[in-house]
């Protein structure tokens, strides 16, 4: 004859979901996949590196660096095996693209911020100029001004030309090429910032007219485009007083080769940039699809969603000394990173 | 004759001076008031309180003198907390300001879009709201935002944008969003002045 225990059966119902748990479930992918946009490539390539060597038996995550709208139109574009777990961009998702992800199954978005990033406008250290406006360096490098209810092309020759106060240098300038994250920043920053200032482009009822004419740049010759990585040794290699477009992370890579020009007034430093003193600075976000972390019932495409998010937002990542710190990005203040490490914890959704 | 004339001009000449006289007397003669000086008082009638609050109100929106003078002594500073200013980069421009005085006084301000937005001004604007935000951080201040905040929105609706703007402040205080199909169709004259265009760029062609 059995005799019941009511205390084992408690025991082995207690025990049984541990043990399924415990169980290897098949997952549908086995590796994450990051979509990064390009002015964040460092960034992520940081945060993949510092994934696979924390986690020693996982694969390394595959890394796509695509621009910022790709990456997010690329996140967005559904649930499953082929679509990116996370996004990195130096932009927030809009609210069109967030319907764009509901409309397309994506609903389950995680958003956290990883820290500052700014765009700088540099030139060799011991040359000349040390502020320079939105508006005179729109005025320097765009294809057109208006003038008496027309574009005409810009024939402007040296600094001095633009302002009295200005060097008499002839105007040069080194910029990233068309996809880079730092070009994007540049265009809507630096040269939409500068032709903002101009009446006759502001009364431009429509946005891409207006925009086309704000960020074209000169074709004579005194624009030279290259690769974001490139422009610190091509600005190095060019004629005194050029001026060069770089991130916040190459300048100080540049181990003071390079010096940063101040912009309208505000030079660019961790403190400028955390305080939103300086105007160009862009937060960098990691999106998460929380619809893809596997869960305890084997629903999901993939492990390690939750843990690459929650170390991306760590002290020891984004803190003041942390990893992030050192590829350039400027930490959040301590009260929104806590808030980042809470939400990254949790998995809280995003609500826009 | 010459007399005549002589006598006239002393006339004129007394008639003229006497009033300075008769000051220069009464300056000197001036009783001393025993009563000691009085403050004004404190109490408002309720037209002076309501044209108080009318004043306040205007001001507050940027388009008071108190605003104005403000706006020249500080510059760019005061431009850029100014409604006006953040309607502007928000691409809405003033057309009309309703103004009416009675026992319950009116203010209206209406708004047209003068331009549509990139992303970068979108940015621009946030950033602007997130630093207005920091500065003024009062009711009246975190009202002003909601209404460019809610331009924002409406204008993230698929298909249609905020089209006018209707801000009533007195008496009592509400928005009117008008949004309008992004596709709407044309109206009489703007149908009539795209032919023309039409024609003239086939004339030219």
């Amino acid at each position: 004859m059995t005799v019941f225990r009511p205390a084992l059966l408690a025991t082995a119902l207690l025990l049984a979901p541990l043990a399924a748990q415990g169980q290897e479930g098949s997952v549908l992918r086995d590796q994450l996949h990051v979509v990064s946009s390009g002015s964040s490539h460092a960034v992520s390539e940081a945060l993949v590196e510092a994934f696979t060597q924390r986690y020693a038996n996982v694969m390394p995550p595959q890394l796509e660096i695509v621009g910022s709208a790709a990456a997010l139109e690329r996140f967005c574009a559904g649930v499953g095996v082929d679509t990116p777990d996370l996004a990195i961009t130096s932009r927030r998702i809009p609210r069109s693209m967030a319907d764009t992800c509901a409309a397309n199954g994506v609903t389950d978005i995680v958003e956290v911020q990883l820290g500052l990033g700014a765009v700088v406008i540099a030139m060799r250290s011991g040359e000349g100029m040390r502020n320079l406006t939105t508006r005179q360096i729109y005025t320097a490098l765009a294809a057109e001004y208006p003038a008496e209810n027309e574009f005409r092309p810009n024939t402007l020759s040296s600094w001095s030309q633009i302002s009295a106060g200005l060097s008499a240098a002839p105007i040069r300038a080194v910029i990233p090429d068309q996809r880079s994250g730092t070009r994007g920043l540049f265009n809507d920053f630096i040269m939409e910032g500068g032709c903002r200032e101009v009446k006759a482009v502001r009364m431009i009822f429509s946005a891409a007219f207006r925009v086309s004419k704000c960020v074209t740049l000169r074709g004579d010759g005194r624009i030279r485009e290259v690769a974001s990585e490139a422009v610190p040794g091509a600005l190095l290699a060019s004629p005194a007083g050029t001026i060069g477009v770089i991130s916040y992370a190459q300048l100080l890579e540049s181990g003071g080769n390079l010096v940063p020009v101040a912009l309208n007034g505000v030079t660019p430093t961790a403190a400028t940039i955390a305080g939103d003193d300086y105007d160009v600075v862009r937060t960098i976000y990691l999106y998460a699809k929380r619809q893809h972390s596997r869960n305890a019932q084997g629903v999901g495409v993939v492990r390690g969603i939750r843990e690459f998010t929650a170390d991306a937002v760590s002290e020891s990542a984004g803190g003041p000394s942390g990893l992030l710190t050192r590829h350039g990005l400027v930490p959040l203040a301590p009260v929104i990173r806590a808030q980042q490490r809470e939400i990254a914890a949790r998995q809280t959704l995003l609500n826009r | 004759m010459m007399t005549h004339r002589r006598i006239l001009a002393a006339l004129l000449t007394v008639a003229l001076l006497s009033p300075l006289g008769s000051l220069a007397r009464a300056q000197n003669a001036a009783p001393t008031v025993q009563v000691p000086l009085q403050d004004l008082p404190v109490i408002e009638t309720l037209t002076e309180q309501v044209g108080r609050w009318f004043s306040d109100l205007r001001d507050s929106v940027g388009l008071g003198r108190r605003a104005l003078n403000i706006a020249r002594s500080h510059g760019e500073a005061a431009r850029t907390d100014d409604f006006n200013w953040l309607m502007g980069i928000a691409g809405f421009k003033l057309k009309n300001i309703e103004s009416t005085l009675g026992l319950f006084p009116g203010l209206t301000l209406e708004f047209g879009q003068a331009r549509a937005l990139s992303e970068a001004d979108r940015e621009y604007l946030e950033r602007a709201l997130r630093r207005h935000a920091r500065h003024h951080p009062s009711p009246f201040s975190a009202l002003q935002r909601m209404i460019i905040s809610g331009i924002l929105e409406a204008n993230e609706i698929q298909g249609f944008s905020v089209e006018k703007l209707t801000v009533t402040l007195l008496p009592f205080p509400y928005v009117k969003f008008t949004l309008a199909p992004s596709d709407a169709p044309l109206g009489p004259e703007a149908s009539r002045v795209l032919q023309a265009i039409e024609r003239l760029n086939e004339r030219l062609r």
